[in-house]
């Protein structure tokens, strides 16, 4: 008797909830739109608004202005065709390097593997300064020529669009490389076997089977690295001097007090982003949608011949100690006390007194506390809003229900889209258009003044990494089976209860991943903070360039270390969790 | 002679021996289906002959050329996967079409041929078809038509039907014998279902531990089992501890039999059951320990107040009822050493054995009145028109074959339907 009474209290205690969210969840969804409109839709439009105002109402002047202008034009060839290069050289590097780490074995296989990775994990300023430590005029490799040679000067110099595509092959085939693997990872191995059993030899499966089947990845990288490239802003700003692409280009005229040339090129720009967005996604974005994808993937070819085995293992040491190249060099001009090294090709004294400075002076150890509150400030907003962006979407679109009504689709769409728009629109763009939206006193309009505030670096910082972590939180959420909250509930566990217990330990790893990419990249940030920082905030980024500006070099190669320290630490430390072999993030 | 001649094929990884010293030969045309459990080394072999895994030591020849260090692409045999691995980014005749243009035939020639190919497995017009559009008995029929339309000398399948639901499995399995019909083609097929192996092999062979138990016509395996492997994976037994007592007159011809009294079962005195030697055997010495393998259908339920020679009481511990037959656990009665005898013969604890017993609609037409249910006090005897029980020495290579191995069998395998009280 007691039991059936207690389990027809456990049975009672909870009425049969679902409809009644519905209308709560447009709600939330309505509130969260409202939210993410003002911080990432609105500063766009605003910009717009303002590139179409003259003196005397509405006009088109400003672009009339901007077509006429062939530097204008130039600078908008070269940021495409650089693009364009980079995405070319970036696969001609990664995808041979997915190949041999994927499907061959020999020593050091899997530390390599993880190291080559490692570019993605830096800031790209860090990636650039050591790039000039190392090739640039006064770098190592120069003076070593030099050296050699006898020359009086440096046999080149790191500049114009050759040293940006340099940087850009460097630090973006990681996205060719880590697509490569995770699809030849996922391919069927009876897939290449069926082939040859037809007959087919091994370049035929090559270009007519397994090269095919990663046309989804392949062309996922393509586009990271055009959206990526097309922002770039670190690499044309160190090494492009008069080679402007459309980011300097902006950016100079911000800084020049152009307001108007800045909103229009700003324009420009984010329009041509979402073009080339929406062709690529158009051109790759066909996926298989066949059934028969599953079974194992190839095996390793484990290299019998020891010409290959050495062959295979030499290759792989060597190009990884030529991406870390960089990276050392880094290290050791970190080491070199300022004033010591001239003219020799080895720097005389190496201690930690660039460390010690840092340690020692206030001022200098300022801009890195900015950068780690700021960042994680950021860090904090982005995945709160992005988590309760996706979850709110993923309700209204009806995930595990079939009764959605349009207005809840539409409103889940419009979420998702305000997560993935900072993504698809370059850094420079939303620094002007957050410098042109808050720059202005007019409550009424939603506008406030947080320029020149400690407060307008977080939230360009906020919104930028806004994609990782509200993307990192969908396609988690769309891992986890619907079933497992029904079976929660079932159990008696409530709302709350079920997301706290269920739901969000699940979406862990993907939340940890996001929100490790987003710190880096508000840490690292430069392409906003040189627009919109203020002196008392100062980034660590711009006092790198502060530091370059005074031939500091020590002192600068001290904050890449850094950033490249803590980067790489929270990189591996968060991100691990949703990373298994050969299933990369 | 022989189309297909594999001898002494061996294979290691590491330590395992995963096919040892195998040897077998298909003639042209027939259709031999490699019949065991997980883990047996058949999906290896399979392989092996395609040319995806290198062997150690053996060779494998096929219409008289030696082609054991040929690769896959060189040996120009057909295959079809298990999970069948059509090219997703190519349409249904683009897959079809991709053995062909590797030999660089004219273009009107390969259509005319992926068109008869497709006709073939009833797919015509099927050709523009994206692979993913298809439904999965559309898929292994594509996946077929693409491994035939080179007109491969020989065809592999592995586990050709595993993928489809089993409502389908039926009508696939007819469909894909009577293409391989039509074609003649000679076929080697990997499967762990006894039913499938019956039904499609002309031949079966019995692998297990990377050997080759047993080659012979599902008749032969069935009612001829030469060791006790084959005996208990083919078709559902229960294996007896016993001890012989005599051995009759014909024990030098093929089919000797033996007399073996159970040990321990029985109330008093415990029954004595004939037996027959396996072929090639030694007849057996009187006082040879024995496994005596039962198959159900060797048994029946003794009517109340029959005299039935041989008969043991006990208690029906399980009932299958599946129309035409009924099956029957009957744990019979017995004394400690019936246990432990039992655990000699290979069950998992010392335990009373349970005997399946069969019992059909059309002989036992009597039972059926009242068919005794579990729980109910019964008599068993040996069948006078049964299948005679096996006999093997008990010291001879024995089931239980080991989870591992076991697992994931399904239907018409013993081992994995057995009723537990």
């Amino acid at each position: 008797m007691t039991r059936s009474t207690a389990a027809a209290e456990l049975g009672a205690s909870r009425p049969p909830g679902g409809r009644r969210w519905a209308g709560a969840g447009l709600g939330l969804g309505l509130v969260l739109a409202l939210v993410l409109g003002w911080v990432v839709g609105y500063p766009l439009l605003i910009t717009l608004a303002e590139a179409l105002r003259g003196p005397a109402g509405w006009t088109a002047a400003g672009f009339s202005e901007f077509a006429s202008r062939p530097d204008e034009w130039l600078a908008l060839w070269r940021s495409l065709w650089i693009s364009v290069a980079s995405v070319l050289l970036a696969g001609a590097v990664g995808v041979p390097l997915a190949f041999l780490f994927e499907r061959t074995d020999f020593p050091g296989r899997r530390l390599l593997g993880a190291l080559v990775a490692l570019p993605v994990a830096l800031p790209p300023l860090v990636g650039v300064i050591a790039f000039l430590f190392l090739y640039g005029e006064s770098g190592f490799v120069p003076k070593a020529i030099q050296a050699v040679f006898g020359l009086d000067e440096a046999p080149w110099r790191l500049a114009g669009p050759g040293a940006i595509l340099l940087v850009h092959t460097y630090s973006m085939y990681v996205y060719f490389y880590l697509f490569t693997r995770a699809g030849l990872a996922g391919q069927d191995r009876a897939l290449e076997e069926a082939a040859a059993s037809l007959g087919a030899g091994r370049l035929r499966t090559l270009f007519r089977v397994t090269l095919p089947n990663l046309r989804p990845a392949l062309a996922g990288a393509a586009l990271l690295t055009f959206m990526t490239s097309l922002a770039s802003f670190s690499a044309p700003y160190i090494f492009g001097g008069a080679f402007r692409v459309m980011t300097t280009q902006i950016t100079a005229s911000k800084l020049n007090g152009q307001d108007r040339s800045a909103q229009v090129e700003t324009v420009a720009l984010a329009v041509v982003a979402l073009v080339g967005l929406w062709l690529l996604t158009r051109m790759g974005g066909l996926v298989f949608s066949s059934g028969s994808v599953r079974g194992i993937a190839p095996r390793r070819r484990r290299l019998v011949s020891p010409v290959g085995r050495v062959a295979a293992a030499a290759g792989g040491w060597a190009f990884t100690l030529l991406l870390l190249l960089p990276h050392l060099t880094l290290i050791l001009i970190s080491l070199v006390p300022p004033g010591t090294w001239i003219a020799q090709p080895w720097p005389p004294v190496l201690d930690l007194s660039n460390y010690g400075r840092l340690l020692a002076e206030p001022a200098r150890l300022r801009p890195v506390v900015s950068s780690l509150w700021m960042a994680a400030v950021a860090t904090f907003g982005a995945l709160a809003l992005g988590l309760a962006a996706a979850r709110a979407a993923a309700r209204l679109r009806g995930r595990g229900r079939s009764t959605v009504t349009r207005g809840q689709t539409a409103m889940g769409r419009l979420l998702e889209g305000f997560i993935a728009l900072p993504w698809a629109v370059p850094g420079t763009v939303f620094a002007i258009a957050l410098a042109t939206t808050f720059g202005v006193h007019a409550p009424a309009m939603g506008r406030f003044v947080l320029v020149g505030t400690p407060w307008i670096l977080p939230l360009a910082y906020l919104v930028r990494s806004l994609p990782m972590t509200g993307r990192s939180a969908v396609a988690g959420l769309a891992q986890v089976d619907p079933a497992l909250e029904e079976a929660a509930s079932s159990l008696g566990a409530g709302r709350f209860r079920t997301q706290w217990r269920v739901v969000l330990p699940l979406l862990r790893p993907a939340l940890a991943a996001g929100a490790a990419l987003a710190f880096i990249t508000g840490l690292g940030d430069f392409v906003a903070s040189v627009i919109l920082y203020t002196l008392d905030t100062r980034p660590i980024s711009i006092e790198i360039l502060s530091s370059l500006r005074v031939q500091d070099l020590g002192a600068a190669a001290v904050y890449g270390v850094l950033l490249a320290v803590v980067s790489g630490v929270a990189f591996f430390a968060w991100g691990e969790g949703s990373r298994t072999e050969g299933e990369v993030a | 002679m022989a189309f297909l001649e594999i001898q002494r094929l061996t294979k290691r990884f590491g330590d395992l021996v995963v096919l040892d010293e195998l040897s077998l030969d298909v003639a042209e045309g027939e259709v031999l289906a490699l019949l065991g459990p997980s883990g047996s080394g058949k999906t290896t072999f399979l392989r092996a002959l395609a040319g995806f895994e290198t062997v150690d030591s053996g060779s494998i020849r096929a219409a008289g050329r030696e082609v054991t260090r040929i690769p896959a692409s060189g040996r120009g045999f057909g295959m079809v996967f298990q999970h069948y691995a059509l090219f997703p980014h190519l349409s249904v005749a683009g897959n079809v079409a991709f053995g062909l243009e590797t030999r660089n035939l004219e273009r009107s020639r390969i259509r005319r041929r992926v068109e008869e190919v497709l006709a073939l497995v009833d797919l015509e017009g099927y050709g523009e078809r994206p692979v993913g559009a298809l439904s999965g008995g559309q898929q292994q029929r594509v996946a077929l038509a693409r491994a035939l339309a080179p007109d491969p000398p020989l065809l592999l399948l592995d586990e050709p039907l595993s993928n489809l639901d089993p409502t389908l499995r039926e009508r696939t399995r007819q469909e894909l014998l009577a293409a391989i019909r039509r074609v003649g083609i000679t076929t080697v097929l990997v499967t762990h279902e006894q039913e499938e192996a019956f039904h499609l092999g002309d031949r079966v062979a019995v692998l297990w531990r990377g050997r080759l138990q047993q080659v012979g016509s599902p008749e032969e395996l069935y009612l001829e089992p030469r060791n006790r492997f084959v005996a208990s994976f083919i078709g559902r037994s229960t294996a007896l501890a016993g001890v012989v007592e005599g051995v009759a007159a014909r024990a030098d011809g093929p089919d000797g039999r033996c007399q073996v009294r159970l040990e321990g079962l029985g109330s008093d005195s415990s029954p004595l059951w004939e037996g027959r030697m396996v072929e090639g055997a030694e007849p057996f010495e009187p006082g040879t320990e024995v496994a005596l393998v039962v198959r159900p259908e060797s048994l029946r339920l003794v009517s109340e107040g029959e005299e039935a020679p041989g008969s043991v009481a006990g208690r029906v511990v399980g009932r299958r009822y599946g129309g035409l037959v009924t099956y029957y656990q009957v744990r019979p009665d017995g004394t400690a050493r019936a246990a432990r005898a039992a655990r000699a013969v290979g069950a998992e604890a010392e335990a009373l054995p349970e005997i399946e017993v069969l019992a059909d609609l059309l002989s036992d037409r009597g039972l059926s009145e009242r068919a005794p249910d579990e729980g109910d006090r019964v008599r068993i005897a040996p069948r006078q028109d049964g299948p005679v029980p096996v006999a093997f020495l008990r010291s001879s290579e024995a089931p239980p074959w080991g989870p591992d191995e076991a697992d994931g069998e399904a239907g018409g395998v013993g081992e994995g339907e057995r009723v537990t009280p």
